[in-house]
């Protein structure tokens, strides 16, 4: 039998010992990649499905760039060392999966707070987020960028349970070279590892998300008009573009008498602002899936398009880009530049096929 | 605040209770006893501060009818005193209630006040209420301010009870010796406190998994699967708000505080009437004290000794405990399912009188169980506001849409299919985790000693410390996903 005093200094010493213990195994080891860049041999595999919504912000936090690249997944394959070599920027890439303008907005806001030091911005615009009944991304968490200490994260990382499990997997899979529960899927410069390769099911998914109820969202439109006016109020250069879809993304599109929409979504964009259109049926968008290297995916273009995008659109290195590929649309070319668009349907050989049949054997 | 939060474990209670042991070494006991009522006040506030000033002007009022029904004992106080308690109740809790079923017994449509209901209302007002009674009829004596606040606001209690009267508090914070650091206390309340923690940590917030996921599925529930819902809510209500109220134990005492106990083993229970009576004790003492008695004195002297025939006095007194149950109903919230769930808690204590009045004696076991089945059936009423949903629940836990098993028993229970029973494939999920968290609550509750009893054998040795740090480590660890306090919107 112990005293009281005695009982109650060792449960508070050994409590503390084994706190401090759990914290320090999580630190070291982050499973989520939130406190150190680069990874060691026993952790250089993160988590699978670590949310990019949380660990960006602290890589963010330390990387504090000079150029951000915004959007959503597909914008994580615009490349920041090539950026940095094009511009001479220290650059991060901040696409974020699902993100809607609005979010968007928010991340740049953050930005500007802990990287004063901006001074490019480009965003990947993705109709599908312009959707007015798209909710918020559920990993989106506003507290996280509006407090100045985020107390949340820093317990769920360090001494949770699913941390400490989280650590133990990342060891496991490390030492042994598995990768029963992590992946490369995100790099250190917040882009995405093409190595990783995406469930089949995903070209499937990317069909259902054309949408019969689509409607344009203006609340969409203001975000990306406020974005335009914050840039300017900080003096930094913003570049937009649109993602070039798929062709079966495309026609999908045509099919589901969703053209006027995006038609529609385009014209007001670029009352805010010229937008570079990378989308329309040409060589790239009509390239296999299995076959070429454009597309990781039936979603996602892959990281030498994304290098072609960056090329066109900082003006460099442009014998590298096909000549139909970027189209700097202002109002003054819009009408003509929609015509195009339509035209271009006419050399896809697959239009008014069904498209979830071609998807997966494309 | 949440006891089971981060903010609440890491920040809020070591600055808190550093502060008061520092601050008590000073001259005068009151600059800690500010220090407490301040902290208690952030507590409150940290959740919506909006409704500070409401809690802050329900003090200052009740503490100046307090001293004036003190020293006048005029009736008119009193009177004031109730209005102004029961008026904020109802405004703030029952008034959307109300205007919801004038709209829809006259076709009305009086636009809804969207009140959000403030923290701890219910729990305040009946402190207050039973602390002007006692006023006016000089059962209390003059106290000073901060204590009055301190015993209102003392942010153990403020939340979610134990409902504590002031002649259990006062005396206590009165006392000098109670400010000095005790180890015997402060083990006493490590212990309780992380006994706590795990129940609502680990136990119901599990077992609150089982109960969102069965709900989803209520328009097509079946047999298995609303069974294993209600009883997961079961359990999950008895360790929320037990392992809440052991919290409250706990944490009272590292500040050298005892607070009364507001379970005790309920589920043991082989009738009706002691489960209630083991069930949110203190809520019950106060129903007792302050609503039982003076309604039967008044019911007696002003209706029943006025009725042309005589009334037995059971009837009497079971007409009482049902007018007095549904008052407990209409406590819990403001929908007509609390009003069934207070008829039916009635009820069942009326039936059991009657029954023991029979003589029949029952074996333990079927006592037992008859007394947890209806209890079971009872707090249907209390997860489902939707009384169709509630209806649709009750439907599938008898069988009258068909006593259907889970495909994967059926290796097991085959012989089942002779007496009526089927198996298929039903929606709800982690079916084996959710029968393991069921069996494991039951034995919890059977098998072991209460927080209470616990608290009561304490003795501080290794085995003790080490179960502890076992408890509490494994409940700091899950903390991250915060849930809210069922209790809360009492």
């Amino acid at each position: 039998m112990l005293s009281h005093k005695k009982w109650v200094v060792l449960v508070v010493i050994l409590m503390s010992i084994m706190l401090i213990s759990i914290s320090t195994i999580n630190y070291v080891v982050d499973p989520y990649g939130i406190y150190f860049d680069e990874g060691q041999s026993y952790n250089s595999k993160k988590l699978k499905n670590r949310d990019t919504y949380l660990f960006k912000v602290y890589q963010l936090n330390r990387s504090k760039p000079e150029a951000i690249v915004l959007g959503t997944s597909r914008s994580m394959r615009l490349n920041p060392s090539l950026i940095e070599s094009i511009t001479g920027k220290k650059a991060y890439n901040l696409g974020l999966y699902g993100s809607s303008p609005y979010i968007q907005y928010k991340y740049l806001e953050y930005a500007l707070k802990v990287s004063p030091n901006l001074k490019s911005v480009i965003i990947g615009l993705d109709y599908h987020v312009f959707n007015k009944s798209a909710n918020l991304h559920a990993n989106y968490v506003e507290q996280r960028l509006s407090s100045p200490f985020y107390l949340k994260d820093y317990f769920s990382t360090l001494l949770s349970k699913q941390a400490l499990i989280g650590s133990y997997n990342v060891l496991v899979d490390n030492l042994n070279g598995t990768d029963y529960y992590t992946s490369t899927e995100m790099l250190g410069d917040g882009t995405f590892d093409e190595r990783y390769i995406f469930p089949d099911t995903e070209n499937q998914l990317t069909l259902r998300r054309s949408r019969l109820d689509y409607q344009l969202s203006d609340h969409a439109f203001d975000y990306i008009a406020k974005i335009k006016e914050l840039c300017e109020k900080h003096n930094i250069k913003l570049y937009m573009y649109t993602s070039p879809l798929h062709a079966i993304v495309l026609e999908t599109h045509w099919q589901m008498d969703e053209w006027k929409n995006y038609e529609e979504w385009l014209r007001q964009l670029v009352i805010i602002s010229p937008v570079w259109d990378f989308s329309g049926f040409h060589d790239i968008s009509m390239s296999s899936l299995i076959h070429d290297d454009y597309y990781n995916d039936l979603s996602h273009f892959s990281k030498k398009v994304g290098n072609y995008i960056l090329y066109r659109m900082l003006d460099t290195n442009l014998e590298e880009v096909p000549s139909y590929f970027g189209v700097q649309v202002t109002q003054s070319n819009i009408d003509e530049h929609i015509t195009q668009l339509r035209l271009s349907r006419e050399q896809w050989s697959e239009r008014d096929k069904n498209m979830p049949d071609i998807a997966d054997r494309y | 605040m949440l006891f089971n939060s981060i903010e609440f474990i890491f920040f809020f209670l070591p600055i808190i209770f550093i502060g008061y042991f520092i601050l008590s070494n000073w001259k005068t006991s009151r600059i800690a006893k500010l220090w407490l009522v301040l902290g208690s006040l952030f507590f409150y506030g940290y959740w919506n501060y909006n409704y500070l000033l409401l809690i802050l002007i329900s003090i200052v009022i009740n503490f100046v009818l307090g001293h004036f029904l003190i020293k006048y004992k005029h009736k008119i106080f009193i009177i004031i005193g109730l209005f102004f308690n029961l008026g904020l109740l109802v405004y703030y809790k029952y008034m959307d209630f109300l205007i919801a079923n004038i709209n829809a017994l006259f076709s009305s449509n009086i636009s809804l006040l969207n009140i959000i209901l403030p923290l701890a209302i219910s729990f305040f007002t009946f402190q207050q209420i039973s602390y002007l009674i006692d006023c006016y009829k000089s059962k209390a004596v003059q106290y000073t301010f901060i204590d009055y606040m301190l015993y209102i606001s003392f942010f153990p209690q403020l939340i979610a009870g134990p409902i504590v009267y002031h002649h259990e508090l006062m005396p206590q914070f009165r006392d000098t010796s109670k400010a000095k650091l005790n180890f015997n206390n402060l083990a006493l309340g490590i212990y309780i406190f992380s006994i706590g923690l795990f129940k609502k940590v680990i136990l119901a917030d599990n077992l609150s998994k089982v109960v969102l996921d069965g709900i989803k599925y209520i328009d097509t529930i079946t047999f298995f699967d609303a069974w294993t819902v209600i009883l997961s809510f079961t359990f999950q209500l008895y360790f929320d708000f037990s392992g809440y109220s052991d919290m409250a134990i706990g944490l009272a005492l590292l500040f050298n505080i005892k607070l009364p106990i507001n379970f005790y083993s309920p589920y043991k229970s082989t009738n009706f009437q002691i489960l209630v009576s083991r069930w949110h004790i203190t809520l019950s003492r106060f129903l007792n004290d302050y609503v039982l008695n003076p309604m039967s004195r008044s019911l007696t002297k002003r209706v029943y000794s006025k009725l042309p025939f005589a009334v037995h006095t059971d009837v009497k007194m079971s007409i009482n405990l049902i007018l007095l149950f549904l008052l407990s109903g209409i406590w819990h919230g403001a929908g007509w399912n609390f009003i069934i769930w207070g008829l039916l808690c009635g009820s069942y204590i009326v039936v059991y009188r009657f029954w023991r009045k029979a003589k029949i004696k029952l074996p333990t076991i079927l006592a037992w169980g008859i007394t947890f089945l209806c209890f079971n059936i009872m707090v249907v009423f209390f997860r489902l506001e939707d009384l169709s949903q509630a209806l649709l629940m009750l439907k599938a836990m008898f069988g009258l849409n068909g006593f259907i098993l889970p495909e994967q028993l059926a290796p097991f229970m085959n012989i089942l299919t002779h007496i009526g029973f089927t198996f298929e494939a039903t929606p709800l999920k982690d079916k084996y985790r959710a029968l393991a968290l069921i069996v494991l609550s039951l034995v919890i509750v059977l098998a072991f000693k209460n927080s209470s009893e616990k608290l009561n054998l304490f003795k501080p040795n290794l085995l003790n410390a080490l179960f502890i740090i076992i408890i509490l480590i494994y409940s700091i660890i899950n903390l991250t996903n915060v849930s809210e306090f069922l209790y809360f919107n009492f």
